[in-house]
């Protein structure tokens, strides 16, 4: 008995990492898990609080640029929306036409970023809002030029989202000219990519991509970049570099839509895709 | 014994808070590359206290960085608890590579491996070469986080908190 406990003495330092080893790997294979993600909701509002008291400072160089370039954007907006409302109009016109329904209305959350990860697997974003405010896992993020993400975790005070630029984040795109469809994802490295688009599919540079009424993770009709680079990857898809519609390193207040996945749909899809 | 834990435990708090709250205005966010500065106190305490201490600590402040990170949950804890003990090896020769340069040597060593192990799972499945991965990735970061320790290498001796030692 003594000599085995020697012998594991002799060793301990390989134990303890053996040890942790495992654990780490059970967590890897256990990142969906709801005690995991209580775990991460508690964590990402007590560093939260930390982060929004930092962020009372303002950066006094970028509020000269920040304001001419609202200004301009303001008056550019006025414009869109004189046009839009004639749009508006004229759609309500031609729906009724076609007897075709209307989407409903969809309500928003303001959020302020307090913290913004754009390197390597920190590819996210902390935002001042959180269950309190009626955001939940799952909702989109999105700003006025188009989409930014989705909400993955939430505390009581904020909430952390995934951006495009995020491999984890697949989202089902149309182009908005040709109607052909695709997966848009990040392929790790620079590059935002359509995947799953054939060869022959119309797609030119400056397409505009916007999300697909297929997803059940979005709405339908949000920009999410345009296209500036087309290709073929292989003998049977083409490869499509798309930049987003929002530019990640300006990206400062951001909307969350009360768009909740439909739950009930994607356990019919899910049931089905283990059936098959 | 404990306070020492207490010690490391709150620099660890302190460094992963100036890592996710201020890293990012040095990084290189064209090129991707930031550098890490938690792995710098992980590598220094494996040096000074052994590879079970190196590798606890580290397992500990990779999994609080997977967590703020909203990625991939153990990958960090997994490479920080692997390093933690590589530069655990460093401590059998009584505090020879706590010093200045060989300190360095080690901390370059480790960061690269760490980079190494972590790229090569976060980047499975994805159409990057492994050229890109070890020279854009790895080799940068390791760099970059090499060139900011250099604060610590080169601190003047009486400030120095090795000369404690």
């Amino acid at each position: 008995m003594k000599f085995f406990g020697e012998i594991l003495f002799s060793i301990k330092e390989y134990l303890v990492l053996t040890l942790l080893v495992i654990v780490s790997l059970v967590l890897l294979f256990s990142n969906d898990n709801s005690q995991i993600r209580f775990i991460r909701a508690l964590t990402i509002g007590t560093f939260g609080t930390i982060q929004s008291g930092f962020n009372v400072i303002p950066n006094v160089f970028d509020l000269e640029s920040e304001n001419k370039f609202l200004r301009e954007k303001n008056i550019r907006l006025a414009n869109e929306l004189a046009e839009f409302k004639e749009a508006k109009l004229e759609n309500i016109r031609l729906t009724k036409l076609l007897k075709l329904s209307q989407i409903p209305e969809l309500d928003f959350i303001s959020a302020r970023i307090i913290n913004k990860s754009m390197t390597h697997s920190r590819n996210s974003i902390t935002l001042d809002r959180g269950k309190n405010e009626g955001i939940e896992i799952g909702m989109p993020i999105v700003t006025d030029d188009g989409l930014v993400g989705r909400v993955v975790s939430v505390s009581n005070n904020y909430s952390l989202g995934q951006i495009l630029y995020n491999k984890s984040l697949k989202v089902s795109v149309k182009n908005q000219r040709s109607r052909v469809d695709g997966i848009l994802e990040y392929d790790g490295s620079e590059k935002i990519m359509v995947s799953h688009v054939p060869k022959s599919s119309d797609v030119k540079q400056g397409d505009l991509f916007i999300t697909s009424m297929y997803s059940n993770q979005f709405p339908r009709g949000i920009p999410v970049g345009i296209v500036i680079e087309e290709g073929n990857l292989d003998n049977m898809f083409k490869k499509i570099v798309l930049k987003p519609a929002v530019d990640f390193n300006l990206l400062e207040e951001v909307f969350v839509l009360k768009f909740i996945p439909d739950e009930e749909r994607n356990s019919l899809e899910n049931a089905y895709s283990e059936q098959q | 014994m404990i306070s020492e834990i207490v010690k490391y435990s709150l620099v660890l708090l302190l460094l992963i808070t100036v890592q996710k709250a201020f890293i990012e205005l040095i990084s290189i966010s064209e090129h991707n590359i930031q550098p890490d500065i938690v792995i710098v106190a992980v590598v220094y305490i494996s040096v000074r206290r052994g590879q079970i201490f190196g590798s606890i600590f580290g397992f500990s402040a990779g999994l609080i960085l997977d967590i703020l990170g909203g990625s991939f949950l153990g990958l960090l804890a997994l490479c920080y608890s692997i390093s933690g003990f590589i530069a655990g090896f460093f401590s059998r020769d009584e505090g020879k590579y706590l010093y200045k340069i060989n300190f360095l040597y080690v901390l370059l060593f480790t960061t690269a491996i760490n980079y190494f192990i972590y790229f090569m799972v976060y980047f499975q499945g994805a159409p990057i070469s492994f050229g890109d991965i070890l020279f854009k990735f790895v080799i940068s970061t390791t760099v970059y986080t090499g060139v900011i320790s250099l604060l610590y290498v080169f601190m003047p001796q009486k400030t120095n908190m090795l000369k404690a030692r």
